[in-house]
């Protein structure tokens, strides 16, 4: 764990979260403003020393909002991303391990959802569903959990065929006891990397569906929704677009730093494991 | 003590034109408690199907395994589970039986886990025996497959092979891959062990050196099937196959052997499988031969007298 | 002296790593005439292979080395690596342990054999080919006209192996460098590979055998040099130094082989970064006194030469 904090990527994107997470959690603390306060005498104002990232058309405090909006959009990243991985993590060594009918209908109900293009398979649910946090966070898990199951189902068959599986098959042990004691622990590196990168895809699409008008109710701060109010101000005030538009980036930037940064690591710390293994 | 009648196995692959490769036909071995016997031959020749299919981890196309007069062929998985610690198999690379990801104290109370009739203490105890049985210090315990050397690792293999009071340790090449110095270790522990826990070992290797070194009983095999079988073969080879592998061994008559040139046996031939690269064939080896009882010998050859 | 081809002195390579650093070859000294067949065996993990990359200037980037190799006189360890690209492949030539990695499986055998002759030799496209199918026919790749244009995995194992030393052999090379041809293979492929061997020796190419496979090297060479953690401990002509090993270490080695009883060597072996002082067989050697924890001299008895205070 220790050595995985000397990778300078992983290093510096975690810093970067962090100081997300830590915003978020005490977003009620470090904001210097109420986001339900208005202001409409302040409204529009550019970024000053008393708002440092300027106001919106009600004369709310952008920075309180933007500090406010990660709460949202990283509570809909993990949730998103843990339940998703749940199921498709679930679902995927199910089908990876016992083969058979099985993978082909657990593969073939990921192949159609990979069928349509992610964003509009997400439109259509939420439209279906009706406009909301949790019906968004629905349409995101069920696009984002195929991607889990065929990592998880890959790296299964993988592992599926060695030895150390057959081993403590042929002492006795339970299909069951194989997959949660040998298999899941030796996937978990690549569904790792793969959540990490899909915190950031997650993020990005509920701000795209928020954007749309299909995310959180409109008086919740998120940066989505921030984005789209400030559409109308787009040319005479570029800065209610300009921060939340950054924090997403640097957010999704940060967990796909975080991924591939990872992924370099645990990839190398595979390959010594192997080299190693040679002598 | 273990059985085996008639083994066959036949490997399928391909999906559109589907390829049939026999590996293993008709073998019948019995393994009698306290012996060890040794199983030899070239790479490909069915020694370690057979191996598997001894210890029930390919399931033979025809032909049965008896285990102290129980037929485990066709026994379900439940039923058989109490037998699964008895008969164990020792394969080439050790560390590919260990989970990279566990230290290998776990693996070896792995067996005892799965067992489920131990407390922990017990299991603890056991470990710690199980180590000293093979030689290895209190340290080893807590590393990780990839921080031992090969033999310290085949030494955890064997140990997690001890665990659940085998009768018959299969080991499928297990010192190929080592060094002669830690080989003669390994083997030399290994009798130690029989002797002390009253086993059966069977060596499948293509050295006959160490086979001839260690075993009471030789198996010769050749393209699935045994050829020679018998307490001093390599003293005495009758087999032309068996003089073959000696020769080889010994770096004899060194000349380069091209089979390509010597071609397949044509379909449908039912003779001397080793017909084609055989010096000394005949017509008479174009019949099928049959395991023949030569003054104490089970050769599969006519012309042996 | 003019018989000499291969001379090493000297040589030393350490690796650093995260561990420590890794003495793999320490002071290594000797040398191999013409025509010579002659074995470096030693346990894995002993050096050996390092020693033999070190030769070829194939060693990891990380790696350091000292010392000097001489190839017929010329001092390789000190040429660049565009001179020394012109050596390799020409004098001397490696020949890999798996013929399945070290071919490319996407081009063809033909062409592959060709690489180096008309790398080194300089000859037409038509004449490499001719001398491509003279060379796959000596190796009994038949017919070489056909064979020549096929690929890698139309190949049966031991036609690869075969094809793979007509590639090491393609542009005369005076020695050849075999890094354990004989790893993971079984008796009779190992009988194929020694003939293969012994064709090429007998038109006068030198050897160089890397191999832990006593049996192996007692079939092939002329002369043997055994190492042990990093140090060569002793070289000797074949004959007598299976007859009687002078070194423990040998003597323990040519104990342990199924021939001879199979004892096992007592103790662990040593590891290559806190390598023991003094003598480095020391711990497990059983007539150990006090002077074995001083660096033992090299000693000449006969023409042979062994490390061992013993022989002081």
């Amino acid at each position: 764990m220790i050595k995985l904090l000397k990778n300078r990527q992983i290093a510096l994107s975690l810093i970067i979260l962090g100081g997300l997470i830590f915003m978020a959690i005490f977003a009620g603390f470090l904001a210097p403003y109420d986001y339900t306060e208005k202001n409409l005498q302040n409204r529009l104002q550019p970024p000053s020393s008393h708002h440092l990232f300027g106001t919106d058309n009600l004369g709310r405090d952008i920075l309180t909002m933007v500090m406010y909006g990660s709460r949202a959009s990283l509570l809909v990243g993990f949730v998103v991303v843990s339940i998703s991985l749940a199921i498709g993590v679930t679902l995927g060594v199910l089908a990876g391990y016992y083969g058979g009918w099985l993978d082909e209908i657990i593969m073939r109900l990921t192949d159609s959802f990979l069928a349509f293009p992610s964003m509009f398979l997400a439109l259509a649910i939420t439209a279906f569903l009706g406009q909301g946090m949790e019906n968004m966070m629905l349409a995101l898990v069920a696009v984002e959990w195929t991607v889990f199951a065929r990592v998880a189902r890959g790296s299964t068959l993988d592992v599926k065929t060695k030895g150390y599986v057959r081993a403590s098959r042929w002492i006795g042990a339970s299909n069951a006891y194989v997959m949660v004691k040998h298999v899941l622990p030796n996937i978990i590196s690549p569904v790792l990397i793969m959540a990490s990168l899909g915190i950031g895809n997650v993020i990005l699409a509920a701000a795209g569906l928020s954007f749309l008008g299909l995310g959180v109710q409109p008086s919740t701060p998120e940066w989505g929704a921030m984005l789209n109010a400030g559409r109308t101000y787009f040319t005479t005030a570029p800065w209610l677009m300009l921060f939340p538009g950054l924090f997403i980036m640097i957010t999704v930037l940060a967990f796909n730093y975080f991924g591939d940064g990872l992924r370099d690591a645990l990839d190398q710390k595979m390959k010594n494991i192997e080299l190693e293994g040679r002598f | 003590m273990l059985k085996a009648d008639n083994l066959h196995y036949v490997y399928t692959s391909g999906l559109i034109k589907i390829v049939k490769k026999t590996a293993v036909c008709g073998v019948d071995i019995e393994f009698c408690p306290g012996e060890t016997v040794a199983i030899v031959g070239e790479s490909g020749c069915g020694k370690s199907t057979l191996a598997k299919m001894l210890v029930q981890q390919l399931v033979p196309v025809s032909g049965e395994v008896f285990f102290n007069g129980m037929k485990l062929t066709g026994m379900s998985w439940k039923n058989r589970r109490k037998f699964m610690g008895k008969i164990q198999l020792i394969p080439q690379n050790p560390a590919d039986v260990v989970d990279p990801r566990w230290t290998v104290e776990r693996s070896v109370a792995e067996p005892f886990v799965i067992c489920g009739v131990f407390s922990k203490e017990e299991i603890s105890a056991n470990v710690d025996a199980l180590f000293a049985e093979v030689g290895l210090s209190v340290e080893h315990k807590t590393r990780y497959p990839h921080e031992l050397s090969g033999g310290e690792l085949q030494r955890v293999v064997i140990a997690r092979a001890l665990a659940l009071k085998p009768e018959l340790l299969v080991c499928d090449e297990a010192t190929s891959m080592l060094d002669v110095s830690v080989q003669a270790f390994i083997v030399m522990m290994l009798k130690e062990i029989q002797i002390k826990r009253d086993l059966s070992l069977v060596f499948i290797t293509h050295d006959l050196e160490a086979a001839k070194a260690v075993s009471d009983r030789v198996l010769v095999m050749y393209a699935g099937e045994i050829v020679e079988e018998g307490t001093d073969v390599f003293d005495r080879p009758l087999h032309p196959y068996t003089r073959a592998l000696l020769d080889a061994a010994r770096y004899m008559s060194l000349e380069v052997v091209v089979p390509e040139e010597i071609g397949e046996l044509p379909d449908g031939f039912s003779g001397c499988p080793y017909y084609r690269l055989c010096r000394e064939r005949t017509d008479a080896c174009k019949k099928p031969q049959k395991l023949r009882d030569v003054s104490g010998r089970l050769v599969r050859c006519w012309k042996s007298k | 002296m003019s018989d000499v081809l291969l001379k090493v002195s000297d040589v030393s390579v350490t690796i650093p790593t995260e561990q420590g650093t890794v003495h793999a070859v320490d002071d290594a000294t000797f040398s191999i005439n013409k025509r010579e067949v002659f074995s470096l065996i030693g346990e894995s993990g002993s050096g050996k292979s390092i020693l033999g990359q070190a030769i070829m200037r194939l060693l990891p980037p990380n790696a350091m080395f000292s010392g000097k190799v001489e190839l017929e006189g010329m001092e390789i360890s000190a040429l660049s690596e565009k001179e020394m690209q012109k050596v390799r492949g020409k004098t001397v030539a490696s020949i890999a342990q798996n013929p399945y990695l070290a071919m490319n499986p996407g081009i063809r055998v033909g062409t592959q054999v060709a690489e180096p002759m008309q790398a080194h030799l300089g000859i037409s496209k038509e004449d490499a080919k001719s001398r491509t199918c003279r060379a796959l026919k000596y190796f009994d790749i038949i017919p070489p006209e056909v064979r020549e244009r096929e690929y890698p995995f139309q190949y049966s194992g031991g036609m690869l192996q075969r094809a793979m030393v007509a590639m090491g052999t393609a542009a005369d090379p005076e020695l050849i460098i075999a890094d354990e041809p004989t790893k993971g293979v079984d008796v009779l492929k190992k009988r194929n590979i020694a003939a293969i061997f012994q064709k090429v020796a007998s038109d006068g190419c030198a050897f160089l055998l890397i191999t832990h496979d006593v049996g192996f090297a007692r079939a092939m060479s002329d002369r043997i040099a055994v190492n042990y953690c990093g140090q060569i401990i002793e070289i000797a002509e074949k004959e007598p130094f299976f007859k009687e090993p002078l070194h423990p270490y040998s003597q323990a080695l040519l104990g342990a082989v199924p021939e001879r009883g199979m004892h096992p060597i007592p103790g662990p072996s040593p590891s290559m970064i806190e390598v023991p002082e003094g003598c480095r067989f020391h711990p497990r050697c059983p007539h150990k006194t006090d002077r074995c924890l001083t660096n033992p001299p090299v000693v000449e008895i006969n023409g042979r030469f062994v490390r061992c205070w013993m022989y002081a």
